[in-house]
């Protein structure tokens, strides 16, 4: 064990030393800029909330001849390079905010010039939903990108709206159901998601009743989410990536928010610590199911959950910002409520961030951040402490993402090391795998370039590396983005992109019987076989009119080496692990039509996962070494429709969602196996051992799935608060939506009926 | 007015296109109709046999009556008879079914058992006997150590020999006994149509007992019998690795069973 500690620690340091090398290597100190740039950070006076998108031109001062524009990134930041000795009109925009303008000189031998620009809100309403069509068309393949006011689209039985329930209204999202909290991405297992809130890894942020996250709307700034083909610096993700970015409280104004429903009440704060210069935003939840559901539902609902989020921000002044993070999470519930079986998780998640632009270096943007995650679930049952597991994780990380520019080429790059431990105890899961306890270390680097041809061609080639200090294999993923914009706009491209995508750490789920929400995470029990993705991805966004979007994406995936159980005939939930290859394709298309205050979004979503897995038993069982089939979360077609519209202070929001039925084992039968072993049995004596007789591998369907939400709600402002009442219903022609199909009991565990609610939210002005 | 029409086509085949509900749990076709596991004896008085049909739920539920008819046929003269279905239960809900038979089983003959119910789904299973098994002699025992030497002569295929033990736990007065079978196959000499077992089981039974019963047994087959050498538990279990059931699960094997009783006096 100490000799194992000592050779990681050495390891450790060489490894630090080639992160540190790699950085110098690529950081271009030695690319002096020839001509004069002007950089700098677009923020929310009121927040310091960096602003993405925002339209920055310089012109010249005495003819008003434009000599450059651009757009701030995703950090707020925007660069305008090669500027020729002159005098200049500044000026930025933002939807929302009042124009800035600032004359500037540039002289002949000054260097670059940082300007900072802090945009003030405008008091007049604007129309949000140009905001959100804006901010959503300048996305990478694979990429969606969500701001708050997108997540009211999807109606939920709480009074704030909240991120999962948009998520799973979007093609390529598969839900298992409304418990249970799993997500599962263009073919990929809920494991395969990283969920990254301001760069702190947060393991499971869905709560085990569907419609809430620890992300209501209040508490977000943005969110991108990437169902595929993301850049190299996301790695250890083999499926999609959730990148959340929390607003900075207000620095001016204290606001705050209370809501009840029968579902969940929730508490936001937001609160300027020094005016002007530091805030902090709380965010409480606590699930109310479980009490209230004995009194307006045929079934109690045994659900609980309870989730508080801090953010501390502050501001340098001088471009920088600093915030720190806490989360904690707590579920427990049970997802078939007959059966004494439960769930049980939490999370704890804590760390800080620096972010900004530094005068004076030759890095653009630069941006720090590190924590610790802290994850645990539990699964066993009320009555007895046969078949109890545990499984928890623990990650410490540092990592950077650094920006800089050479020439008209952008390039980001940075490091990461994490420090992780991880603990199961699954003796009766899996049987090869019972009790375990293991130290990780894995240090990585990734470098992105951006390069953009006449505004029209887009290239960023990418790779991230990641070493695993000798315990696993080094992972080399190189990965392409290219986009092809026709007339030069955003919002108009063709894209293709390709990579390579692997994963260190992986979460083990029992899917024979669908109904499992415990996941152990472990490494891969073979050193040399690591969960991959190599992704193929070709998509096509397209304005019709002001008022109507399209757009299409085709994915193809080749996926090696993902765990599954090991197939058995005895009726029992023990089994050993083997792994499946495979490959999973599918199109993703939408129509959005947004005209004035009116909108009808339509997705429609088809994926077909397929996995090849070899188990010693398939040749005497089937007659065949490998088996073939499409896993439990194989949803094949999946089409939603939301729409609504705003008039005066009434909002109206419709969603629904169909899909195909996913798939589950059929049995033939049941009998009792009588062993022969040691001697003939005898009969009188043995009932013998339950034996489920299964056909071939997840070759039955459950029902198609149909939900309709629906929600109408008022904001009418008083004196000194504004109420908001909602009125809804979920299920809203009462379809029985299976959960899953218990085939050992022959039973189906069905999802939510038609559930009428209301909800009631007062908050400041 | 055409544009409308199609429309409307668009929106009725989305919603007739997503209504496949018709769900079916079971798979209806499939080749199991009975489940079929014990053997005949050539020296018992009477046989056993478990016969179930494939059932719908893991667990049987209890009923007043099997479902369903087995007879048992000697192939040599085609003489049949029905055989009779015993009732055994777990639970308050849950009962499984054993047919009998007190017919003389003939060594060196072949047997066959059909089982049908009314809805005229039918199994059958065909049984080669063995030889009869001379009687084995016990040379030895001694009773401190549970050590004793067996030997014998067979014909066919030994399949099985060994020891078993019925006993109570020590201070437990509930009256509930436990049976343990230890088998003497990969320790014993058997070579061209003799045996001889030797066997120390003390250190192989468990701790804090009370022995009330040993009984050495010795059984052969003939060929139908389950080869299990180099299968995995879980391969065992395979519904076609061992079967001799035609359209049904399970194996009924034929064979010569002697039993030496051995008691302290």
């Amino acid at each position: 064990m100490n000799n194992s500690y000592l050779k990681i620690s050495s390891s450790l340091f060489s490894y630090h030393w080639v992160v540190i090398l790699l950085i110098i290597l690529t950081s271009p100190t030695i690319a002096q800029a020839q001509s004069i740039q002007i950089r700098g950070l677009i923020t929310d006076q009121n927040s310091g909330q960096n602003l993405a998108q925002a339209a920055v031109t310089l012109q010249d001062e005495t003819t008003a001849e434009l000599i450059r524009g651009t757009s701030s990134d995703n950090n707020g930041f925007y660069l305008l390079n090669r500027i020729q000795p002159g005098s200049y009109i500044l000026t930025a925009r933002f939807v929302g905010f009042e124009t800035w303008q600032e004359t500037i000189q540039i002289e002949p031998n000054s260097g670059n010039q940082v300007i900072h620009i802090s945009l003030k809100p405008s008091s007049e309403e604007l129309e949000t939903v140009i905001v959100s069509a804006d901010k959503l068309r300048d996305a990478s393949p694979g990429q969606v990108k969500i701001i708050p006011e997108n997540l009211r689209r999807s109606p939920t039985p709480g009074a704030s709206a909240d991120l999962v329930s948009y998520i799973q209204s979007l093609p390529g999202v598969v839900a298992t159901g409304d418990r249970g909290g799993q997500l599962f991405v263009r073919g990929g297992t809920s494991s395969e998601n990283l969920i990254l809130m301001d760069g702190l890894q947060v393991v499971q942020p869905f709560h085990i009743v569907g419609f809430f996250s620890i992300f209501p709307e209040d508490v977000l700034s943005s969110v991108d989410f990437f169902a595929g083909g993301f850049g190299a610096r996301y790695s250890g993700s083999t499926s999609s990536v959730m990148d959340v970015k929390l607003k900075n409280a207000s620095l001016y104004d204290r606001n705050w928010s209370a809501s009840v429903s029968p579902f969940i009440s929730d508490f936001f704060i937001e609160t300027p610590i020094t005016k002007g210069r530091s805030s902090l935003m709380a965010s409480f939840r606590g699930s109310l199911i479980e009490e209230t559901s004995p009194h307006f539902l045929d079934t109690p609902q045994p659900l609980k959950f309870n989730s508080q989020l801090i953010k501390y921000s502050v501001l340098s002044g001088s471009g920088f910002g600093c915030s720190t993070q806490f989360l904690r999470t707590y579920d427990r519930g049970q997802l078939d409520f007959d059966l004494g079986d439960y769930f049980k998780w939490q999370n704890i998640v804590g760390g800080g961030r620096c972010a900004g632009v530094q005068e004076d270096s030759d890095v653009a943007f630069m941006d720090i951040n590190f924590g610790i995650t802290y994850f645990t679930n539990e699964t066993g049952n009320n009555d007895t402490d046969i078949g109890l597991r545990t499984s928890n994780t623990f990650k410490s990380h540092v990592n950077f993402n650094l920006t800089t520019y050479i020439g008209d080429i952008r390039l980001d790059y940075g490091g990461n090391t994490s420090y992780r431990t991880i603990k199961y105890n699954i003796g009766d899961l899996f049987v090869s795998i019972q009790e375990k306890e293991e130290v990780f270390i894995d240090a990585g680097a990734y470098i992105t370039a951006h390069i953009n041809l006449w505004d029209r061609i887009l290239i960023d080639p990418g790779l991230a590396y990641t070493s695993y200090l000798d315990q696993f294999d080094n992972s080399w993923e190189p990965r392409l983005q290219v986009a092809w914009l026709p007339r030069g706009r955003k919002d108009e491209k063709l894209s293709i992109a390709a990579g390579v995508y692997r994963q260190g750490l992986v979460g083990v789920t029992d899917y024979r019987d669908a109904g499992s929400a415990f996941t152990a995470w472990m490494f891969p029990p073979e050193p040399d076989r690591y969960m991959e993705s190599r992704q193929v991805l070709l998509g096509w966004r397209q304005p019709i009119t002001s008022w109507l979007y399209l757009s299409a994406e085709g994915y193809y995936k080749w996926i090696k080496d993902v765990p599954v159980s090991t197939w058995t005939t005895i009726a029992q939930f023990s089994t050993d692990l083997s792994y499946a290859d495979g490959e999973i394709e599918g199109v993703d298309v939408k129509l959005e039509l947004d005209y004035k205050q009116f909108y009808l979004h339509g997705g429609y979503g088809y994926s077909k996962t397929t996995y090849r897995t070899s188990q010693e038993l398939f040749n005497n069982w089937f007659g065949e070494d490998v088996q073939s089939y499409h896993p439990a979360h194989d949803r094949r077609h999946q089409l939603t429709l939301q729409s609504g519209f705003d008039w005066k202070n009434f909002s109206i929001n419709v969603s629904w969602m169909v899909g195909t039925g996913l798939p589950f084992t059929r049995p033939m039968g049941f009998d009792s196996y009588i062993s022969f072993e040691g001697r003939p049995p005898d009969v009188n004596e043995d009932y013998g051992t339950p034996r489920v007789l299964l056909e071939k591998p997840f070759r039955g369907r459950m029902p198609d799935y149909h939900r309709l939400d629906m929600s109408i709600s008022n904001r009418i402002p008083l004196d000194k608060i504004t109420l908001t009442i909602q009125g809804g219903a979920i299920n809203a022609y009462d379809w029985q939506n299976l959960f899953y199909y218990d085939v050992y009991n022959q039973r189906g565990i069905s999802q939510l009926p038609l559930i009428p609610y209301a909800s009631l939210k007062i908050g400041s002005k | 007015m055409h544009r409308y029409s199609l429309f409307k086509i668009i929106i009725i085949a989305l919603f007739v296109s997503s209504c496949n509900n018709t769900f079916e749990p079971l798979q209806e076709d499939h080749p199991y109709a009975f489940s079929m596991y014990g053997y005949l004896n050539v020296h018992a008085d009477t046989q056993f046999v478990r016969i179930m049909p494939i059932l719908n739920t893991i667990l049987p539920e209890s009923s007043d009556s099997p479902g369903y008819n087995a007879f048992l046929t000697r192939l040599h003269n085609q003489e049949s008879l029905e055989m009779n279905p015993i009732k055994s239960g777990f639970g308050s809900n849950f009962a499984y079914w054993n047919v009998q038979s007190t017919k003389p089983i003939f060594p060196n003959e072949t047997y066959r058992i059909n089982v049908d119910d009314s809805s005229g789904r039918s199994a059958s299973v065909t049984i080669k006997m063995p030889n009869s098994l001379p009687v084995p002699t016990l040379e030895d025992y001694n009773f401190s150590d549970e050590s004793g030497l067996v030997t014998g002569t067979f014909s066919d295929t030994l399949v099985s020999a060994g020891m078993l033990y019925e006993y109570v736990l020590r201070g437990d007065n509930s009256g509930q006994t436990f049976t343990v079978f230890i088998s003497d196959m990969d320790d014993g000499l058997i070579s061209n149509g003799t045996y001889r077992f030797r066997f120390r089981n003390f250190g192989r039974l468990p701790r804090d007992i009370s022995i009330i019963r040993r009984e050495f047994h010795v059984i052969t087959a003939a060929e139908s019998y389950p080869d299990l050498k180099g299968l995995t538990p879980d391969e065992m279990t395979i519904p076609t690795t061992i079967n001799n059931v035609d359209n049904g699960t399970g194996f009924v094997a034929g064979i010569a069973r002697q039993i030496i009783k051995i008691n302290p006096n």
